[in-house]
């Protein structure tokens, strides 16, 4: 057999690389599906695992001849380019020796490579065509998916009797589709085993086969997807449409970045960005972590306060504005070690999505973003082991199914060792210190049938840091839940689930007269049901939701014998939000299609409580402080409004549209921080009838081009929020434990506005992002800056990234990160007076009325990964990064000491003010 | 562990708790010159002190005061002008005598400021002395830790603490917060430095130091749990050769009230600060000092009025790890042999060094 394989055809591809080859190239998957039919036809043959050693003696011999001469002599099937198969080779001669060696001899002063699949294929073509096309995770999951194939017992019949063609040919045609959405699949291949025939979906998941009347059957394969064989009995034309199932194989590798064609193009909805984890693992990483809420900040429109704080700020939302999902869960703090990591460990993430403003109506109860992480199922047919070692923290995941295609478990951990390597340094203060962390996951997902799933998980993380015997933090979130998916005939999905989640916070001040320790948390009970129509074109979502919170507010106790902390302790807070909602997708046309969706979310401030009153209720000040006064009613405060949210997008041609959004959003529970960031202990405060609720209106427009056949994304959004209630606060607020804490807030408005302009070039050996975001966000608040308009903290007006990756070939990569962005506004001293002559006092500025300097820094990763000739069954790599590459100290603040009579010095900290690299060792035994 | 690595992550530690470096940043040159009136009571034992400072407002590297000129200061007591002051001033009047010639007494005293500047008038709120608690004592301790210098070695350095134990609730049964100001005295004898100088008559010097950590020492008595302070920190020195003689601290205590307590607390807040994520967020602290004609007007400072005592400890040698004398340590004679040419220094032993 000497088949062609037209690779040199095969030179666009995009990041989601993996489903274009199929798509783009139907010759190619063509032969690719004669090259698996003939594989699995002749897997007796060559199930031998040994390289087959050849002997040549090549004179004056072509490419073409040499090929020949492989396929006839030994058990190998070589496949080259016709444009290259004329070349003449060198003249060499080998005995008895392995064929690499051989292939590697020959074709070293060429430009030509080869790939290889399984232990005696061999596809030579271009080496940048090679790197560029085909990877060895592609065929892995190819071959799992068709290892793992399920074959239907009942034969579908096509046709009848009475359309029998003349000519004998039937041609069959259809969509192939996910069986849980029902979402057209692009790029599935579709093989006819036992002939060399086969063929993959175009853009709107359709296909069509040629074939002779017969039985046969088909194979059905995608990335990410149980692979799927359907015995077709063929008599006439017809339509036969086809369905995968989602698979748990490789999903973390590849599904999160499988895309549709033009995907940003057709999708509805604006202003979200995935997480890539894939890519996300090639990128430089801090001390090699690889970490979900950093990989959000080479977002456009994601910044943050600066390293070491937790959290991110969205399209000038503050960082409390966002929020975190996992899957139904929701997290109060997502962090670890004050904010250097994100509490979600890369490897059971499935993928991470992130709205920006304009979010589906299902969502609710933050002003700013939702990100939604969701947590993989365990593998359902195969046991499988992945984790790393980093010079801080390890991480393993263990995922194997209970019962074969039943149920499945997922364990996923990671823990820092940091505490043993702060006692091996000899220095008192570090060696009394510690700097744990960890964070768990174990989920148990079980498929009672086709159409009923259920998944039950629990979540947990710690932290425990401590600054020798000065002062020390601790936090834990226990996170529990299931969710359970039922199909009720053909067009309705019922998802039910339920959430119970406690969140603990202590601050310790372990040294002298106050030496304290100040404990906060919050724990809720969430319950969601979202129904899920579906029928054709049409679309809709109807679901309701309830979360009952419980907030400690705040309990401060003295600490030793010296003590004189005075005990602080304020009443648990109740609180009842609620919501319902319906959205729908309408395709008005081909070009236009609209998303929009009603949300109605209420809250309820519950008693019995003990609370304040005031003389002016609604300006709850100190000096109006009148007296405690226990509120004995079931509901002391409600309040609750519509929210609606409204996409759309109209297609100018198949690569370009124009999207708009607009969401009303509201948010019932807000941390207060009168810092930068939010520490571990920042509370959150219910709305009561002195706090209100927030409320936000973010209006959106985008243009999405695509260059190139996909090969460059481009995007330009602008942005304008309106914040109708946000809050502030006085100078000096004491917000610690404090049980009348709303006199210490200032309320007031906001806004914000920006443009995001993102160009990405999904393939080649290079490739890569830019982002480029303008931005301000502003409040007026009555009682600061003379009721004026200022900055907020996290306003930072010019934000770079720029990433390039550069895959020498599959098995050597180098990732660079430049990331720039204007100083964030800050208050410092313009001037000073003396106190009788002796101890200086420094003024300060209006709030925000200065800037830090501007930030930037230069990362780098090297990745040694798996090469494809290697063994499928133990995978490593290393990655090297630097983070901070030219080490500079970037100013997380600017701030003044003087000494009596002394001059005073501008210092400015930095968190991470040096080049921190980092070794980390990756493995996945499969 | 490898050296390498051991550094690698001592480095990484260090910077992780955070790298503080000096910076050039271009402040403000062209400072408007706010109005700021400190002004203050005090009644030692004997006698009342009246000071008010008016000033503006100093760009940040300005060491000095710029006193306002002209600004007309008239003493208010009982809700009447009792007398002028001149701009940073001091006038003392004893208690009898002040009372014989304004009346009253000195329980129910109750005084105010008000300042002319530029034509607008600036009065306070009237304020009112809180009777000092029964005295408290002081005690010193001695710490070592060690730290990086600037160069970034570990170096193990000793500190004297000065700690005092006081009620809080003066014999009025009123809880009273306590502002402390940390003066103190060495003792430097010269030493012969040439023993052939037949003639060299070595002195014994007293030096006088301020404390220069430009930090506020104050306890906010509605803040604590407990109406009396064991042993709390007031001072902190570096242990070297002032205390190879003998240290006299001379500590000087004001009563506050809630209010003044909360301003001390304030301006402590702008003064401390390590520009870490646990900082508060500066602010302008308050004033009870405001225009007559426009509450809007900004004016900086405070006026209070305070019960003062003067508290002494003289720590000894054994105390304070009998340092060694400076003139051990260093090669040159002066001031070893010249003790007067160290500032502050004097002959004349303070009165309270007593053995």
């Amino acid at each position: 057999m000497d088949l062609c394989i037209k690779l040199s055809s095969a030179k666009s591809i995009v990041t989601d690389e993996k489903r274009r080859k199929l798509y783009d190239l139907k010759t190619f998957t063509t032969c690719l599906g004669f090259l698996l039919c003939w594989f699995l036809s002749s897997t007796g043959l060559f199930a031998q695992t040994s390289s087959v050693h050849v002997s040549v003696n090549m004179e004056e011999m072509s490419l073409q001849k040499f090929v020949t001469f492989l396929n006839d002599h030994y058990p190998l099937r070589c496949y080259v380019t016709p444009t290259d198969s004329s070349n003449i080779l060198p003249s060499i001669s080998f005995t008895d020796k392995p064929i690499e060696l051989v292939l590697d001899s020959v074709l070293q002063k060429t430009n030509l490579g080869y790939l290889r699949y399984q232990s005696h294929v061999f596809i030579i073509a271009p080496r940048d065509e090679i790197k560029a096309s085909y990877s060895a995770d592609y065929y892995h999951a190819l071959e799992e998916g068709l290892e793992t194939a399920k074959v239907d017992d009942l034969e579908v019949v096509v046709g009848s009797i009475d359309e029998v063609d003349p000519t004998g040919q039937t041609t069959i045609s259809g969509l192939v589709v996910d069986q849980g959405t029902e979402e057209p699949i692009i790029g599935a291949t579709i093989l006819v085993q036992d002939q060399d025939m086969g063929t993959a979906t175009d853009e709107d998941g359709k296909y069509s086969l040629t074939l002779d009347p017969g039985s046969y059957v088909l194979s059905i394969q995608y990335i990410g997807y149980q692979g799927r064989n359907y015995p077709v009995r063929i008599i006439s034309s017809g339509t036969l449409d086809l369905s995968l199932i989602k698979g748990s194989i490789l999903l973390d590798e590849v599904v999160v970045q499988a895309k549709g064609r033009d995907e940003n193009i057709q999708s509805v909805q604006i202003g979200t960005s995935k997480i890539n984890i894939k890519e996300l693992e090639r990128l430089p990483s801090f001390l090699g972590e690889v970490d979900v809420i950093r990989g959000l900040l080479i977002q456009p429109g994601v910044t943050s306060v600066g390293e070491g704080s937790s959290g991110f700020n969205v399209r000038g939302g503050n960082i409390d504005q966002n929020l975190i999902m996992m899957d139904e869960g929701i997290i109060f703090n997502a962090s670890h070690s004050l904010g250097f990591f994100s509490s979600f460990s890369a490897d059971m993430v499935q993928d991470a999505l992130l709205y920006k403003g304009n979010m589906p109506a299902r969502y609710g109860g933050r002003l700013a973003s939702v990100l939604d992480v969701n947590v993989r199922d365990g593998n359902f047919q195969k046991t499988r082991l992945k984790g790393g070692i980093g010079p801080i923290s390890s991480r393993l995941t263990f995922e194997t199914p209970l019962l074969e295609n039943k149920t499945s478990l997922l364990i996923s951990g990671r823990s820092s060792y940091s505490n043993w390597i702060l006692q091996s340094i000899n220095i008192p203060e570090l060696k009394n210190s510690s700097a744990f962390f960890y964070d768990a996951m174990l989920r148990v997902t079980h498929r009672f049938n086709e159409k009923n799933f259920v998944s039950l998980a629990a979540y947990s993380t710690s932290d425990d840091f401590g600054y020798a015997d000065q002062f020390g933090f601790n936090y834990q979130t226990v996170l529990t839940q299931f969710n359970y998916r039922s199909q009720i005939g053909n067009h309705l999905l019922s998802t039910l689930s339920g959430v119970w989640s406690d969140y603990k916070s202590a601050q310790l001040d372990l040294f002298g007269f106050d030496a304290s320790e100040l404990a906060t948390g919050n724990s809720y009970y969430k319950l969601k049901e979202n129904l899920n129509i579906a029928m054709g074109m049409f679309n809709l979502d109807v679901g309701a939701s309830g979360i009952w919170y419980q907030v400690n507010p705040g309990v401060r106790n003295p600490m030793g014998e010296e003590s004189v902390v005075l005990p602080r302790e304020t009443d648990l807070e109740k609180g009842l939000e609620m919501a319902a909602y319906v959205s729908t997708e309408i395709e008005v046309n081909k070009r236009l299609s609209l998303q929009g969706g009603l949300r109605y979310s209420r809250f309820h401030f519950r008693g019995p409580q003990d609370m304040h009153t005031y003389l002016d209720p609604n300006r709850p000040e100190a000096d109006g402080l009148q007296r405690e006064v226990a509120f004995t009613q079931k509901v002391i405060h409600s309040e609750g409004r519509f929210e609606p949210r409204l996409s759309g997008r109209y297609k100018m041609s198949s690569t370009a549209s124009i999207k708009f959004g607009y969401a009303r959003t509201s948010q019932y529970i807000n941390q207060l921080f009168n810092n930068e960031t939010p520490t571990p202990t920042s509370l959150w405060q219910l709305t009561n009838q002195y706090v209100p609720s927030s409320l936000s209106h973010n209006f959106s427009l985008g243009y999405f081009k695509n260059y190139a056949d996909n090969i460059w994304i481009t995007s330009i959004e602008a942005y304008y929020r309106n914040i109708d209630r946000l809050f502030d606060y006085r100078d000096f607020a004491d917000l610690v434990a404090n049980s009348h804490v709303e006199t210490e807030i200032l309320s007031g408005r906001g806004r914000a506005r920006g443009v995001e302009l993102g160009i990405k070039r999904q393939v080649g050996t290079i490739h890569g992002s830019i982002n480029y975001t303008y931005s301000r966000s502003e409040r007026k608040v009555v009682g600061i800056n003379k009721s004026g308009w200022y900055a907020a903290s996290f306003d930072k007006p010019h934000d770079l990234t720029l990433i390039v990756n550069v895959e020498m070939n599959k098995r050597n990569q180098l990732a660079f990160n430049f990331t720039y962005s204007s100083g964030r506004p800050t208050t410092i001293p313009v001037d000073r007076h003396f106190i009788q002559g002796q101890i200086a006092v420094l003024n300060y500025s209006d709030r925000n009325a200065f800037r830090i300097p501007d930030y930037h820094r230069l990362d780098l990763a090297y990745t040694i990964g798996q090469g494809y000739r290697k063994s499928k069954k133990f995978k490593t790599s290393w990655t090297f990064s630097v983070y901070n590459l030219y080490g500079r100290r970037n100013a997380y603040s600017v701030f003044i000491e003087q000494s009596k009579g002394g001059r005073p010095d501008i210092k400015r900290l930095s968190i991470l003010g040096n080049a921190f690299p980092s070794l980390t060792f990756n493995f996945e035994l499969i | 562990m490898i050296p390498s690595a051991r550094l690698i992550l001592i480095g990484a530690a260090v910077c992780w708790l955070g790298c503080v470096d000096s910076i050039d940043i271009s402040l403000p040159d062209n400072v408007s010159g706010r109005l700021v009136i400190e002004g203050s009571v005090d009644r030692t034992e004997t006698r009342y002190v009246f000071s008010v400072f008016v000033t503006r407002t100093s760009a940040i590297d300005e060491s000095l005061e710029r006193y306002v000129e002209p600004a007309t200061i008239n003493m208010i007591y009982q809700g009447a002008e009792i007398f002028e002051l001149n701009n940073g001033e001091a006038r003392t009047f004893s208690i009898g005598d002040f009372h014989d010639l304004f009346g009253g007494e000195p329980a129910s005293a109750q005084f105010g400021i008000e300042v002319e500047v530029d034509g607008e008038l600036y009065s306070s709120e009237p304020q009112h002395i809180l009777d000092s608690p029964p005295p408290g004592e002081l005690s010193t301790q001695m710490i070592t830790r060690e730290e990086l210098n600037e160069r970034e070695f570990i170096l193990e350095r000793s500190y004297v603490e000065l700690r005092i134990t006081s009620d809080l609730r003066n014999s009025t049964g009123q809880l009273v917060s306590l502002l402390w100001d940390v003066q103190s005295y060495y003792q430097f004898q010269e030493i012969v430095w040439d023993e052939n100088d037949f003639f060299f008559n070595p002195k014994i010097c007293y030096v006088f130091e301020l404390d220069k950590s430009n930090e506020i020492n104050f306890i906010n008595a509605l803040g604590i749990s407990s109406d009396r302070i064991t042993s709390f920190k007031i001072n902190e020195k570096f242990a070297d050769y002032k205390f190879h003689s003998g240290h006299l601290y001379q500590v000087i205590q004001r009563t506050l009230d809630a209010n003044a307590a909360e301003y001390w607390d304030q301006v402590s807040q702008a003064i401390q600060r390590e520009g870490t994520i646990f900082d508060d967020p500066p602010g302008r602290a308050i004033s009870n000092i405001s225009s007559t004609a426009n509450l809007n007007t900004e004016v900086l400072g405070y006026f209070y009025a305070s019960a003062v005592d003067t508290i002494y400890k003289l720590a000894t040698p054994g105390e304070t790890g009998n340092q060694r004398h400076l003139c051990a340590q260093i090669i040159q004679p002066s001031p070893c042999c010249a003790c007067l040419d160290i500032a502050g220094s004097s002959l004349e032993q303070p009165k309270n060094w007593i053995q």
